[in-house]
């Protein structure tokens, strides 16, 4: 169930509300957040039921490693009152580092069988002419960020930053519907305070108005502005033999505006419906195309999931303490996996090194102190961003090849056979995404004015009536 | 912010992420501001500015350790935050204000749509269009519900493309007797939309007549399949169910046919309506196709999607065409004794034959036994005909009637038509079945295609 369907929008996001607030009116709130995880189980199940006791799995498995490690976190802190885990007894700390250990080697097994396995065979086949056969699983929805979130939570364990004692909250926060399937990716330690919060549990307006501003803003941005760019950017990386110059940047930008629109578009959905809950979600995006070098527009792209990068691949791996070099490195390993973390596919790992190489090269240019003019460092970082997300779309390399020799193919410009109409699109989602605030700027400017709700409405029933589309049903030769 | 505290670092991710480091390396235990406590609650001060140190104890309580926004310049306040004090940026009331208004705006919207969607009706699903000139779409697994609901008729046309050149006022002669006919033809079609159609115009009671056109493609891939590769299925327009007709009314593509036809209507510029005779014709639109030319290239073209269909494993199986013709047709005749069937099986040139027999053996024979099938479920009902036009070899073999290995000229449906009447190609028994399949049989094994080896020409 797409948040951008009939069925979410109609049917499960109002009943699942209605359920809540009335249980929480009644002061049950145990059967409210009950209520809630039985909603998200069957919002996930109605994908594909057949995953729903993987999910169950996955959650109770991590409830009881957590559970583990917190238990041993515990003992240590009481033992010395220290608040690091130093000092305890050593066989106990081994004891944690193994079972933490175990338990991220876990969840990484399993996504790596879900998601990378015939990736992997794939590329064996390749290597040693061998033909094993595929697995061809359908890959879990969400796996890649329930799992992410768990090996957080995992490791704050580890660390004693976190515990939980009710497998009830711990359910609530690994499956809570918004953030199920797309993110943001939670840290247990910024959700259960909320769900512990007993203001919470009040009815409040200004959040409800909140709620269903953003996420009508995030409908409008995913059905109505990625959807009609992602047509343009299907046909030039798909379907076109070649392409000028004018339909090979016209493909490339509808994509990258695509995905801006079409991810940050569903994070807004996700943190819309969470505020109906009182709950907020974190800020995924924050204008990432205004960056003016690599650095800053991965502190704004998917921000949850840099925020993981850096405290659970990169600092564990050294950050930047080891000297030059090894910072280099370590930026370069935590982009190759941030790439594959994408998807199994040699573009995407490509693509998470053409991150790495770039943060590696703005280091070295901070390091010189050289200034650079700011539309310029504008201008670079965007086509950097641009010419990058080229390789993360194709599904091919000589898909990708193919787009970026028509951004160069001087000989055919085709500007006189270009649509205007797409021009005029892409212009106009251009100067949305650099030059006007963010959906995160309006929460924090949210007033309820009257033309807004006019507006909010008229956004949401556009973004509506457009779901029912009369489709040409393309029926070649009959 | 972070700069001020952190002046070695740039304000960035990895700024913020170092210090992490090094405060789990035993380092300095840096404060942090907890301003993105994400989980204070509305009307709770977002106070304890530094109650947080990062990452460790005091995140065991929970308290102030929201902090999300590791990468991000200042943390942006969270609806919790501002959420502090609601007068300073409006009451309540105000905001129930703004819901209601929101609501209100929202359904007089909706409900405008569906008003100007209803008026105008341009699929003409609720009524013939009386004050404009129609547009009828041709889009035919959506117009047909409007024609099948609103039309007056006693004969119907059911199938793929192999029948969208009966012309109706042909069939309404041939058969007379005040035959009306309307055609509901779906190009592509499965049997499961075919019987969907069927099924809109069975319910008006006014069906005497059925001419049905079985080709074995719509019997593959399922017994309910839907063609819905481009899109979804409009069953709303099939079904008894009249809440779910708003998916009509409110529905883009409808509000811009209405706009178009009332833009036509009052500018003065409608154009007359196609007249359902030739709604969806093909006949008149690829009449330049049909020459010698066109069948051999497309023989190619239809040589190598044979060729992938086998390379791709797609195998063929006569239970499941079987259960199509049971859940789709045969219900459909059960339920019907009063109805007559005129059931057809279609001549495809000798080539669409030679290909499959070489290709698809499986398929070709399938088809062959699915006739038998056919007829024995069917023989006892003595108002069902099945028409077999697949081994008259004068059709099959004369390749200036395609434009291409199986798509006939309009001749030929008329051609159909009178032969339906005549009875010439009636199966009626089992051994006329025997007889035409192994004829069938017997012209693909000897037929030689000499076509001229030229290389393919567009």
């Amino acid at each position: 169930m797409l948040f951008n369907s009939y069925i979410y929008i109609l049917a499960f996001l109002p009943i699942s509300l209605i359920v809540y607030w009335l249980l929480v009116r009644f002061g049950a709130v145990k059967a409210a957040k009950l209520w809630l995880v039985a909603a998200s189980f069957y919002f996930y199940g109605w994908w594909d039921v057949r995953y729903v006791p993987l999910l169950a799995a996955s959650v109770l498995f991590n409830y009881a490693v957590g559970l583990l490690l917190a238990r041993g976190a515990h003992e240590e802190n009481d033992a010395d009152g220290s608040t690091g885990g130093r000092g305890a007894g050593r066989g106990a700390d081994r004891r944690r580092r193994l079972i933490l250990g175990f338990g991220i080697a876990a969840n990484i097994a399993l996504l790596c069988y879900y998601k990378y396995m015939d990736f992997f065979i794939e590329n064996l086949n390749a290597l040693l002419h061998a033909d094993w056969g595929l697995l061809e699983l359908v890959l879990p929805l969400g796996i890649s960020f329930y799992t992410f979130s768990q090996i957080t939570y995992l490791v704050d364990s580890y660390k004693g930053i976190v515990r939980e004692n009710s497998l009830l909250n711990y359910s609530l926060f690994v499956t809570f519907f918004p953030q199920l399937i797309a993110g943001p990716i939670l840290h247990h330690r910024e959700m259960m305070p909320q769900f512990a919060d007993p203001n919470n549990y009040r009815a409040n307006v200004r959040n409800f108005s909140l709620g269903i501003t953003i996420f009508a803003a995030g409908l409008v941005k995913k059905v109505v502005i990625a959807d009609t760019l992602a047509p343009i950017a299907a046909y030039g990386f798909d379907e076109a033999a070649s392409l000028t110059l004018v339909e090979a940047w016209m493909t490339s930008l509808s994509y990258t505006f695509q995905l801006y629109f079409d991810f940050s578009g569903y994070t807004d959905m996700a943190i819309g419906a969470a505020l109906l809950f009182n709950i907020r979600l974190p800020f995924n995006f924050d204008s990432p195309y205004k960056s003016l070098n690599i650095r800053v527009f991965w502190r704004r792209w998917h921000m949850t999931l840099g925020r993981f990068l850096m405290n659970y691949v990169y600092i564990p791996l050294g950050g930047n303490r080891r000297g030059k070099l090894r910072t280099y490195v370590n930026l370069l390993a935590t982009f190759l996996i941030g790439g594959l973390w994408h998807g199994a596919g040699w573009t995407f790992i490509f693509w998470g090194f053409l991150h790495g190489a770039a943060l590696v090269v703005h280091r070295i240019w901070m390091q010189w102190n050289l200034k650079m003019p700011k539309i310029l460092a504008w201008f670079l970082t965007f086509q950097f961003v641009n010419a990058s997300w080229v390789f993360f779309r194709a599904k091919e390399w000589e898909d990708a090849l193919k787009v970026l020799r028509g951004m160069v193919n001087f000989d055919s410009i085709g500007l006189r056979s270009a649509d205007m109409s797409t021009l005029a699109w892409l212009a106009g989602v251009f100067i949305l995404a650099v030059a006007f605030r963010n959906t995160n700027s309006w929460q924090e400017r949210f007033r309820p004015r009257m033309w807004m709700a006019g507006a909010v409405a008229f956004g949401v029933m556009y973004a509506l009536i457009q779901m029912n589309k009369i489709s040409e049903f393309l029926y070649f030769n009959f | 912010m972070d700069k001020d505290r952190q002046p070695s670092f740039e304000s960035n991710i990895e700024s913020i992420a170092e210090r992490k480091a090094a405060d789990s390396e035993g380092g300095a235990g840096l404060r942090r501001r907890s301003g993105s406590g994400g989980m204070r609650a509305p009307g709770g001060e977002s106070g304890g500015v530094h109650n947080g140190v990062y990452g460790r104890s005091a995140a065991l309580e929970g308290a102030g350790a929201g902090g999300y926004s590791v990468g991000s310049r200042s943390g942006p306040p969270t609806a919790g935050e501002m959420g502090g004090g609601l007068e300073s940026y409006g009451s309540s009331a105000a905001y129930v204000r703004y819901l209601w208004a929101l609501g209100i705006t929202a359904f007089l919207l909706f409900s405008a749509v569906c008003a100007l969607n209803y008026v105008v009706d341009p699929l003409q699903f609720y009524r013939q269009a009386t004050w404009y000139t129609p547009i009828f779409s041709e889009e035919q697994r959506f117009q047909n519900a409007g024609l099948a609901r609103n039309w007056e008729y006693n004969t119907i046309i059911l199938g793929t493309s192999m029948t969208e050149n009966f012309v109706p006022s042909h069939v309404d002669a041939s058969f007379g007797g005040g035959t009306r006919t309307l055609k509901l033809s779906i190009s592509g079609s499965s049997l499961y939309e075919e019987r969907l159609a069927g099924e809109v115009a069975l319910r008006t009671g006014q069906v005497k007549r059925i001419i049905w056109g079985l080709d074995y493609a719509s019997f593959r891939g399922g017994k309910e399949l839907l063609h819905e590769e481009s899109g979804p299925y409009p069953l709303y327009l099939y079904d008894t169910n009249v809440l779910n007709d708003v998916k009509y009314l409110f529905n883009i593509s409808t509000l811009e046919q209405s706009l178009r036809i009332l833009k036509r209507k009052f500018t003065g510029t409608e154009q007359p309506a196609i007249p359902l005779d030739l709604l969806n014709n093909w006949y008149h639109r690829y009449s330049y196709l049909f020459k010698l030319q066109s069948v051999y290239d497309h023989y190619e073209q239809a040589k190598q999607a044979d060729i992938a269909a086998v390379a791709r494993g797609e195998s063929d199986s006569l239970e499941d065409a079987k259960a199509s013709f049971d859940h789709n047709v045969l219900r459909i005749v059960r339920e019907h004794p009063e109805i007559e069937f005129h059931f057809f099986y279609p001549p495809y040139s000798i080539l669409r034959f030679q290909l499959w027999y070489e290709y698809q053996r499986q398929r070709f024979d399938n088809q062959m036994a699915i006739k038998l099938y056919i007829y024995e479920q069917l023989s006892r009902y003595p108002n069902v005909h099945i028409h077999d036009f697949q081994s008259e070899s004068e059709i099959t073999h004369q390749l200036t009637y395609y434009k291409d290995v199986s798509h006939y000229s309009q001749a030929i449906n008329e051609y159909i038509i009178e032969h339906m009447i005549k009875g010439t190609y009636e199966m009626r028994s089992i051994e006329d079945v025997k007889r035409m399949n192994d004829e069938l049989l017997r012209q693909v094994r000897a037929y030689v295609f000499d076509a001229p080896n030229t290389s393919q020409q567009p």
